[in-house]
This record gives C-alpha cells, structure tokens and sequence, in this order.
C-alpha cells in the first residue's frame, strides 16, 4: 500500500468524494486481499472491504495523524477481517481449527486435492485454513502484504515478541502439516 | 550456537531478515557447518514461506465502491434530512403565538424570577446577622459583663437578678 498524500486525506475528512475515491483506489487491493486470505470468502471479504472504508469514512475526521495512516488502515482491516471470521465462525462450526489440523491425519485423497494442489490459489486458502485468525492475520500481513514485525505488532496492537511467537507457532504448524502429507504420500 | 536456536531463529527472523547483522553472521556460520539446520532452512523456505510469496494482491470487484458510495451518501442525505427536520419543528414552534405560548412564557419569566430572588443575595443577609451576633458574643466573653451593660445590651429586669449580678 502506498503513501496517500495529507492533502488527500484533509480533503478526504472534509467531506470531499473524489479524495475519498483516490484513498479508496490506493488502498482497496490491500483491504480486500487481507480481508480475503482472513476471512478465505469471496463474499465476507467483500463486506469486510465494504465496512473498512466505512469504517475510515466515518473516523477520517477524527484521524489526528499521530499514527501514519497505512498503520490505521492495517489495523482497521486486520481487526476488522478477524472479527468477522470469528463471528461467522461461531455461526458456522465447520472451520478447521489449527490444533485439531495438526492433529489430524488426512487421508491420501485429502493431501493430493489440497496440499499438493496445482492450484496455487487453494494450497494457499488451504494452508491459511490450518491457522487460527490471530496466526492467520500475522502471516498475511508478513507474507502476503511484507510488513515489518514493528508494523504487524502496530496494526495488532500486540508487542514484537507476540509477532515473533505467532509466526513461529504458525509456520511450525504448516511445516509440521506439509511433514505429515509428505509422509502420507508416501506411504 | 545450538541447532535449536538457529531453528528457532530460522522460523522467525532469519527467514523475515528482521535480524541483526552480528547474529545473522553467526547463522549463517551454523548453517556452513550443519547439513541438518540447513536442511531445515530449505524445507522451512520450499514448504512455508513460498507459496505465500505467490500469492498477489487481488483488487477487489467494482460493485464493493459502488455499495460504499450509495452508503456515504444515503447516511449523508439522512443526516441532512434530519437537521432539516428539526430546524423545521422549530420554526414551527416559534411562530405559533398562541394562548400556550404565551402561558409558557410568563410561567418561565414568573420562575425565573422566583429562583432569582431565592438567589443566594437573602441568604447572605442572614448570615451576616449570625456573624454579628457571634462577634457581640465573643466581645461579651473579652470585655466582660459591664461593657455590656454599659451599652445596654443587659437588661436586668427583674430584683432578683439584680440581687445574684
């Protein structure tokens, strides 16, 4: 995500439709990608996107620039994404939790339609879907977006060690999860 | 270093270059000597760290700037309509000049006026009269008794109380 000029986001609060699309185009492919890889639906990160900018819309004026405003929006997005994966999460209970995908042994179908998927869209959706939201958020904004640990732990609101111990625990996992698959494969 | 630690450090920072230069050096060191660590950083880079580096920012579909647009606006034209509503209400209420209105009026003048007059002003007066007398007491109790009946402020009217003063 790039810069948005002070000019821009001064006219954005004041009202200004066409300041508000220009920070709307700068920023939209981060929002929805973040949203999309936390939520892993095409729809709910559409009302993610949707929410944010609403959400930016409405704070805009309050907006104080203590903070740089790439790090407000990494936080409005991240903390958006995952409460509204929590929350259709709880409604729908068929979410593959990160413990119990590591515990799990896939069968040999299983590990050939996903884990080697030639698709490189669903390896990715299907690795993210062994993470809890909090290690998913982390390993997107690292990953996928390149934010530095200070950023993550600034768009969290979480200290730099949290970060270090999310993605740790999130990469085990999927290393862990790739041993298994590798060696039911074999088999 | 051990093994442990540079796996540590290889799942973390060393693969997120989020290390110092010193420590890095030291890795990089571990990893020259040990073909298990670097086993590790290969299988750790293959299986965990690029099929997220294939992954590409996706834009999302047209209509999502078109259902914010229509939201801004709408909330903007209902806020308008309501401060245009109750702008509306009163005027309407200021130019009835009805019996009741002007019922109100005098009722709050007549209020006013009262709390006024209830107003701290009579109060003070009451209590600079404590004070006075609480300052005549304590003259009574320096000066002694004559001072007081000197400037009348005793009045002993009965012989019995003459007899016992």
């Amino acid at each position: 995500m790039r810069d948005i000029p002070k000019d821009t986001l001064i006219r954005a609060s004041k009202g200004q439709m066409q300041a508000f699309e220009t920070i709307y185009r700068e920023s939209c492919g981060f929002v929805y990608s973040v949203a999309l890889r936390i939520t892993q639906s095409v729809e709910d990160a559409k009302e993610v996107t949707q929410d944010v900018f609403l959400k930016i819309h409405k704070n805009l004026e309050r907006f104080r620039f203590r903070a740089s405003f790439k790090t407000w929006v990494y936080r409005i997005t991240a903390n958006t994404a995952i409460n509204y994966y929590r929350k259709k999460s709880k409604e729908n209970t068929k979410r593959v939790d990160f413990d119990a995908a590591i515990a799990t042994k896939g069968t040999e179908g299983e590990a050939q339609g996903n884990i080697e998927a030639k698709d490189a869209k669903q390896k990715l959706s299907h690795l993210l879907g062994m993470l809890n939201p909090d290690q998913r958020a982390c390993i997107v904004l690292r990953e996928i977006e390149g934010l530095s640990y200070e950023e993550i732990a600034k768009a969290l609101k979480i200290n730099i060690n949290t970060v270090r111990s999310r993605l740790k625990r999130a990469r085990q996992a999927l290393f862990i999860y790739g041993q298994k698959k590798a060696v039911s494969n074999e088999v | 270093m051990r093994c442990k630690r540079v796996r540590d450090f290889i799942m973390t920072n060393y693969i997120d270059a989020e290390l110092s230069d010193s420590l890095k050096k030291r890795i990089d060191k571990h990893l020259l000597s040990c073909d298990g660590c670097r086993e590790f950083e290969k299988s750790i880079r293959e299986r965990v760290v690029m099929p997220f580096k294939e992954a590409q920012q996706v834009e999302p579909p047209e209509e999502v700037w078109s259902n914010i647009k229509e939201a801004i606006t709408s909330e903007k034209e209902y806020k308008e309509s309501a401060l245009d509503r109750l702008r509306e209400n009163l005027r309407e209420i200021f130019a009835r000049r009805n019996t009741v209105l002007a019922f109100a009026t005098v009722t709050t003048i007549i209020l006013i006026a009262v709390i006024f007059t209830k107003m701290p002003f009579n109060g003070r007066r009451a209590t600079n009269n404590y004070l006075q007398d609480q300052i005549d007491f304590l003259t009574y109790l320096d000066m002694g008794e004559q001072y007081y009946a000197d400037n009348g402020y005793i009045n002993l009217d009965t012989s019995i109380e003459e007899y016992f003063l």
